[in-house]
């Protein structure tokens, strides 16, 4: 249903050990979040794109799909960056409107900080779409255990995690009646339905809940599920190809001519 | 809502990890076992509660229902938010995994802060349940211009170049903060109607996980 999920249990490297995968994306975020610089996050951004691509063998033109789901996002964020609000003395050439005594502008500054930031984003993204999507639920809270998270934090992700899916059936179903039935015609109307969707959504969960745990009780619940979690163990190849990856990242960072 | 990826600096991000966990903690410390099938079935409903865009004019807001959310669940709102975040980083990348901290940060405060108003007027306006449901809605309201806030202040002294979007991000919320107002309080007013120990909390738990005879 989510496109992120279907494509979790389907690419190249589902099987792979979930800390593997991490140990690729994170170090190179930290090197964009740290570096600060437009080129060495376009870098990373095309060096973690090939290997998403090439290695996890998600198509393309579902990869720019992915990307471009936080899109208008990010887009609002760095626009209200690259236009700045200005008072006073301010190059008429960079004026786009006045209010009173304050300028909308575009400087070459607030560009390049515009810029920097979109490319960062970006990029940071990218490294997460090495390790979200290619990586299965089950798999991110077996590392979330051996990350020590709390049992009961981690049951409550595995649990509403579960759950999303059963309700966002039942809301689609419901908004889709409502429509149907001009529930959302004009603005009162749709204020009154979605009010109505938000509390049968509420009403509906808060009695499945305790149908639920009744049910768990049954089968002997005390407070944890227990899941069998079966990973690949990361050898000694995979590691040094990680190696040489960062290898290759840092030394464009300190700017070795390749 | 959500600051995302790579706009704060290192020292925002472990900032808003630590008060974050600190948060996270207390919150755990008050969660009873067998309040974990609620919590996760209340914060999954909130999670996709806000998935429904509803259109204002030409653009289109989703509720964060932030105040709902402290009203139903008390102080394990906390982990429904974290949860809730957590899961639109990894699914939708709204927000992101290193401004999880921050983001977890401001909105479980205002759900937090609602709850504790709520809180002190639900015992004097048990009788009159549409003064209820008002003063929950303006609550939830008040508890979205509250994270704004934090969220803009956040971005303004994080850096200069951000103040625009500051302002910007202000503006935009605001509106969400009138129709949150306003749905919050026809929802409340629902709720009572059908399903008054969800907003009056005197709700007993179905089973016990330790009770048995």
């Amino acid at each position: 249903m989510f496109i992120i999920d279907r494509i979790a249990y389907t690419n190249n490297l589902t099987e792979r050990h979930p800390a593997g995968k991490a140990l690729i994306s994170l170090p190179a975020l930290v090197t964009i979040l740290l570096a600060d610089s437009i080129y060495i996050g376009l870098s990373v951004f095309i060096i973690i794109s090939v290997l998403i691509i090439g290695w996890a063998k998600i198509k393309p033109c579902t990869y720019i799909k992915l990307l471009s789901l936080p899109f208008a996002f990010i887009m609002v964020s760095t626009l209200s960056i690259v236009i700045i609000l200005h008072k006073g003395s301010f190059n008429p050439a960079n004026r786009l409107i006045n209010i009173g005594p304050y300028y909308l502008g575009v400087t070459d500054e607030s560009l390049t900080k515009g810029l920097l930031i979109f490319v960062k984003t970006f990029s940071c993204i990218t490294c997460f779409y090495f390790f979200t999507p290619t990586t299965p639920m089950t798999d991110i809270l077996y590392l979330l255990k051996r990350m020590h998270v709390p049992e009961v934090l981690r049951e409550l992700i595995l649990l509403i995690y579960r759950y999303i899916f059963i309700f966002n059936t039942y809301a689609k179903t419901v908004h889709t009646a409502q429509k149907v039935r001009l529930g959302y015609g004009t603005f009162a109307g749709s204020l009154h339905s979605l009010s109505m969707l938000v509390s049968t959504i509420f009403i509906k969960s808060y009695t499945f809940s305790g149908k639920y745990f009744q049910a768990l009780r049954a089968r002997g619940y005390e407070g944890s599920f227990r899941v069998i979690h079966n990973v690949t163990p990361i050898r000694l190849p995979f590691l040094t190809g990680v190696g040489v990856l960062h290898l290759l990242i840092f030394a464009l960072v300190i700017g070795l001519p390749l | 809502m959500h600051i995302s990826e790579g706009v704060l600096s290192a020292e925002y991000v472990v900032g808003g990890y630590v008060a974050a966990t600190a948060l996270t903690a207390v919150a755990l410390k008050k969660l009873k076992k067998e309040d974990i099938p609620k919590v996760s079935v209340m914060g999954a409903a909130f999670f996709v509660s806000s998935l429904i865009h509803f259109k204002i004019g030409p653009t289109s807001v989703h509720l964060t229902l932030i105040g709902l959310t402290g009203i139903v669940l008390g102080a394990p709102s906390i982990l429904a938010v974290l949860t809730g975040l957590f899961f639109q980083a990894v699914m939708f990348q709204h927000g992101g995994l290193t401004t999880l901290g921050v983001n977890t940060v401001t909105m479980g405060c205002s759900a937090l802060a609602v709850y504790y108003a709520f809180s002190q007027v639900r015992a004097k306006l048990a009788g009159k349940k549409t003064l209820l449901a008002a003063a929950g809605g303006v609550f939830s309201g008040l508890g979205i211009l509250l994270a704004t806030l934090m969220v803009a202040a956040l971005l303004a002294l994080s850096s200069e170049a951000f103040t625009g979007m500051a302002v910007f991000f202000s503006i935009s919320q605001g509106i969400l903060a009138i129709v949150e107002g306003v749905i919050s309080f026809l929802v409340i007013q629902q709720l009572l109607r059908i399903k008054p120990e969800l907003i009056l909390g005197k709700s007993p738990p179905l089973t016990r996980l330790h009770d048995d005879r």
